[in-house]
């Protein structure tokens, strides 16, 4: 909920702040991709190994 | 509260078409990935011959020590929560880029129609772009360049890719030439490859029997991937249109 707090911090804009929580939802799929999809830690690889085999992403 | 509405919102899309494509993957994909496995060899360095290891058939950890999940039903959940999860992670980059465009574009507001045409250009981005026209869906024990190469290539292709559409849509008739450009440009410098193609099990049959299963693969995550790009477009641009309140 960090996003929370940073946009009602803001006194700028409304679009602003809503522009800066559409970024911070992308990052939050970014990163949540990267660690199913990419993170190269055995445990990481091995409990998604077939999901990454089957989205076709670089595996092995 | 975008943010709130936004992650929402992607849970759900992404738990309905995470979990479709798990039970696609489940009675169509799985089983050829275990299928190949049953002829990938163990890695060089811990056992150099390359026949008589079919012993680690169904065995798909590379480090012997490092957790796995078993084979059976509990690989087959960690599976189905992986796809929920990459399904989830999807759900936020199409949501959020939509709520983007209905908050800053000068075009049509999404719906489920016009969500479901993001969700091809999805496929695109995702799938046909990275894998089809460069690194192939591949069964393991195929041989592959560098992991970390083939990941940075991965990744350039579909931002590329992604801005190249998005230029294509959104710029002005005098520069949409610019994102075709932008999105070839990951194909002209070309995905990493391997010196010499072909699978790390050097059994003529095991061979013959990889290429088959390739090929049956590359099907089945071809048309997987369709179905699941096109579901959650569709259900993001119900979503963006329904519930992420982007004035409140």
């Amino acid at each position: 909920m960090q996003q929370q707090a940073i946009s009602t911090e803001q006194s700028s804009p409304l679009t602003l702040s809503v522009a800066l929580q559409v970024v911070s939802a992308i990052a939050v799929g970014a990163a949540l991709l990267f660690v199913v999809g990419f993170a190269p830690m055995d445990v990481a690889h091995n409990a998604a190994h077939d999901a990454r085999h089957s989205f076709a992403f670089p595996c092995h | 509260m975008a943010f709130r509405n936004i992650l929402l919102s992607a849970i759900v899309v992404g738990i309905f078409s995470g979990l479709l494509y798990g039970l696609f993957q489940h009675f169509q994909i799985s089983p050829i990935i275990y299928a190949a496995e049953a002829y990938e060899v163990a890695d060089a360095a811990e056992a150099p011959a390359p026949h008589g290891h079919a012993e680690t058939a169904g065995h798909h950890e590379h480090n012997e020590e490092a957790w796995g999940p078993e084979d059976g039903a509990e690989r087959i959940g960690y599976t189905i929560g992986a796809d929920i999860a990459i399904g989830i992670a999807y759900a936020l980059f199409m949501i959020s880029l939509m709520a983007l465009h209905n908050l800053k574009a000068n075009k049509p507001k999404l719906t489920m129609a016009t969500g479901a045409v993001w969700g091809i250009a999805s496929m695109l981005i995702f799938f046909a772009a990275p894998a089809m026209f460069g690194l192939h869906p591949e069964v393991p024990g195929t041989e592959a360049a560098i992991l970390e190469n083939r990941q940075g290539w991965w990744s350039l292709c579909v931002a590329l890719t992604a801005a190249g559409i998005a230029v294509l849509y959104y710029a002005p008739i005098k520069l949409k030439l610019g994102g075709l450009l932008l999105a070839a440009i990951p194909h002209i410098i070309g995905a990493p490859m391997p010196e010499h193609h072909g699978f790390a099990n050097t059994d003529p049959q095991a061979i013959e029997a990889l290429s088959q299963l390739t090929t049956q693969f590359y099907l089945f995550t071809a048309v997987g991937m369709g179905i699941f790009f096109i579901l959650l477009g569709a259900l993001s641009g119900l979503a963006v249109q329904r519930f992420v309140k982007l004035d409140a």
